[in-house]
């Protein structure tokens, strides 16, 4: 062989040994990812499991929140896709149901049918599964589905505000707000999983190859203490007592005081919390923990309690100033139908709701003992109640007092409170003196345990003797307060009355009143403590005609429901 | 012997693959179709479903609850 063609041998050698190191660099580094993934992509499959949120129980096991499987519709356009007249028509008619909206859809639908440069369009979303069939069996090209779960409720509107809602982030990402969904939003939520397989040519996967599970986080369910059937009973009354008294707003709370579980609560007007993007977002804070009002006559009681626990007046010791209106300063205290009752007793006080003997009691419980016995009732504090967007309006500082202040706030006028504050403090009355922690959520539990909430006592701010001298006092105002006329026979209620005047512009309204009713039954074995709070009640403002006889109906419900005998 | 008793078990489940997948479509399906009862029963179990069709079947509140307080009369002869 000569040498030329030797060299040529060798040339050539050299040159494809170039072009294939070329080649394999090309593959191997500039391209090699890519050419990875799709060689995965042909021995691999990628399957999504879904992760659901967790679900919410009422008492009895049903789930008041579920999840439910939604679907939407996009056009497909890497696939072949066409859609005839007819199909056009049978489609809006499925997707559409308002004849006014139809023309609109189908030029829509139509329009998005005709652009060829989207790889894919939706064409609606949130569809349901029946909705999904009848497409289906349209048998139209190039249409898909992808699923998503949607929060469903199957009592409709019920608690809304305590439950709350599930909207986006501003990530997209699903986030419960306000209520239940905002405060265990991190137990309830879910993570979707996946598992990667290997499969053969056909598609099927390879048992013995290579298997890579993420595992789907599902989110934990909460079981409440929430009564169903007392609930929907109490949002049923409360709705009608709106109407029947044109009171503005409303809202019932009803705890269980040995366990401080909330047993039910309502407010009025609320919202539906599957279509909350189209409700006024005023509407969103749920006014039992995130409103404050003045409670009025409903928070004798408390200051009540406090001076017998201190020892400063007996039961039966005489007020020596109730003869008549009291001046304070600049200020003349009256009682509020000013009528005078000389020498009346404490008994006597609470059920003629007497202002002038609320004073007196205050006076001889001092400023100190006064600000330190409310704030041992929690009044001013949050009560760490388990839902989102409670507030608390602390008691301003007793040297800060003006003589007026200690009058006034002696009758509940000058003082703030949340619906569930006010409803906790009474409930320690009905607890023997033990002031405990309310809580919505009874358990949390996932796949592998159960998390149970036990009752949390906080303090004990009145004792055991006191609580029960003071739910004889409540029995009495019940029994022969102004209210006596709607209780119901054969119980011992113990309960009060308030009427609240509403501070507008720094004055306070003499028209507009807030009505309340507090109140446990039956008072020697409390099953229930409930508040009942009317916002400007126009067919009387007086709590003893509005909130005490809506108050009572309710009782006699649960009394039935409860299987409650008289005593 | 356990290389051998390992190509039988590989050869055994390896074309058990179709099987697989059939199961897995099957058990997907019936966890689907036990979501949508469940759902079905929540939405037909709510109380204002209940009430309403118990209205419709003439059901009405019950009448309030008397309870006698005192001891009941006796025939004396």
């Amino acid at each position: 062989m000569s040498s030329s063609r030797i060299k040529i041998l060798i040339i050539n050698f050299f040159l494809l040994s170039f072009i294939i190191s070329v080649k394999l660099f090309y593959w191997q580094i500039i391209s090699g990812e890519k050419l990875s993934a799709q060689a995965e992509s042909q021995y691999q499959s990628l399957r999504v499991i879904p992760g659901s949120r967790g679900l919410i129980h009422t008492s009895d096991n049903f789930p008041i929140i579920n999840n439910r499987e939604i679907y939407n519709l996009f056009i497909n356009q890497q696939r072949d896709y066409s859609l005839s007249g007819e199909n056009l028509d049978r489609l809006v008619a499925i997707l559409e149901p308002d004849e006014t909206l139809k023309e609109k859809m189908k030029i829509e639908i139509k329009n998005k049918f005709e652009n060829r440069d989207l790889a894919w369009s939706y064409l609606a979303k949130s569809i349901v599964k029946e909705q999904k069939q009848s497409i289906e069996n349209l048998k139209i090209k190039g249409l898909d589905f992808e699923s998503e779960e949607k929060r469903d409720y199957p009592e409709a509107s019920m608690s809304a505000h305590l439950l709350g809602f599930v909207g986006k982030n501003s990530i997209g990402s699903n986030q419960g707000y306000f209520g239940l969904e905002g405060y265990y939003d991190r137990e309830l939520r879910s993570r979707s999983g996946t598992i990667e397989m290997e499969k053969d040519a056909f598609g099927i996967s390879i048992p013995i190859g290579k298997t890579v599970e993420n595992q789907a986080i599902v989110g934990r369910d909460l079981y409440l203490y929430l009564d169903r059937g007392i609930q929907f009973m109490v949002e049923e009354k409360l709705k009608l007592a709106l109407t029947k008294y044109g009171a503005k707003a409303g809202l019932v709370v009803i705890i269980d005081p040995k366990t401080g579980g909330l047993i039910s609560s309502a407010s009025f007007p609320n919202y539906d919390p599957g279509n909350y993007s189209s409700t006024d977002r005023m509407l969103f804070p749920d006014p039992v923990v995130s409103q404050t009002f003045e409670p009025g006559s409903v928070f004798k009681v408390l200051v009540m309690a406090s001076a017998l626990n201190e020892g400063v007046i007996k039961v039966d010791e005489q007020c020596s100033q109730c003869f008549g209106p009291r001046v304070i300063g600049e200020y003349t205290v009256r009682t509020w139908d000013d009528k005078y009752h000389p020498n009346s007793t404490m008994t006597e006080i609470l059920q003629h709701s007497d202002n002038i003997g609320m004073v007196y009691v205050a006076e001889k419980l001092g400023r100190q003992k006064l600000y330190r016995d409310l704030n041992n009732f929690g009044i001013g504090q949050l009560t760490n109640v388990d839902l989102t967007g409670e507030i608390n309006i602390p008691l301003r500082s007793p040297e800060k007092w003006a003589d007026i202040d200690l009058a006034t706030i002696s009758f509940g006028q000058g003082v703030a409170v949340t619906p569930i504050e006010m409803v906790s403090a009474v409930g320690a009355i009905a607890n023997g003196g033990k002031l405990l922690e309310p809580h919505a959520v009874n358990k949390i539990t996932d796949s592998e345990k159960t998390m149970e909430i036990r009752p949390k006592i906080i303090r004990q701010p009145i004792t055991e003797t006191t609580a029960k001298v003071m739910t004889e006092l409540m029995v009495s105002a019940t029994q022969y307060g102004e209210a006596k006329w709607a209780a119901p026979k054969g119980y011992r209620i113990a309960g009060k009355t308030g009427t609240a005047q509403i501070p507008i512009a720094g004055h306070y309204d003499s028209q507009k009143t807030i009505a309340s009713f507090v109140g446990f039954a039956p008072a020697d074995n409390p099953k229930f403590v409930m508040l009942v709070s009317l916002t400007e009640p126009t067919s009387s403002p007086w709590g003893s005609e509005t909130a005490a006889p809506l108050w009572f109906d309710i009782a006699k419900e649960i009394f039935k429901i409860r299987g409650i005998l008289p005593s | 012997m356990f290389s051998v008793a390992k190509m039988v078990v590989v050869s055994l489940v390896a074309t058990n693959g179709i099987e697989i997948n059939q199961l897995e479509k099957q058990t997907n399906s019936i966890k689907q179709e036990n979501k949508s009862l469940s759902e079905e029963i929540s939405r037909l179990s709510s109380i204002r479903r209940v009430v309403d069709e118990a209205m419709k079947l003439g059901f009405t509140n019950n009448s309030p609850v008397v309870s006698l307080s005192q001891a009941a009369p006796l025939a004396l002869r």
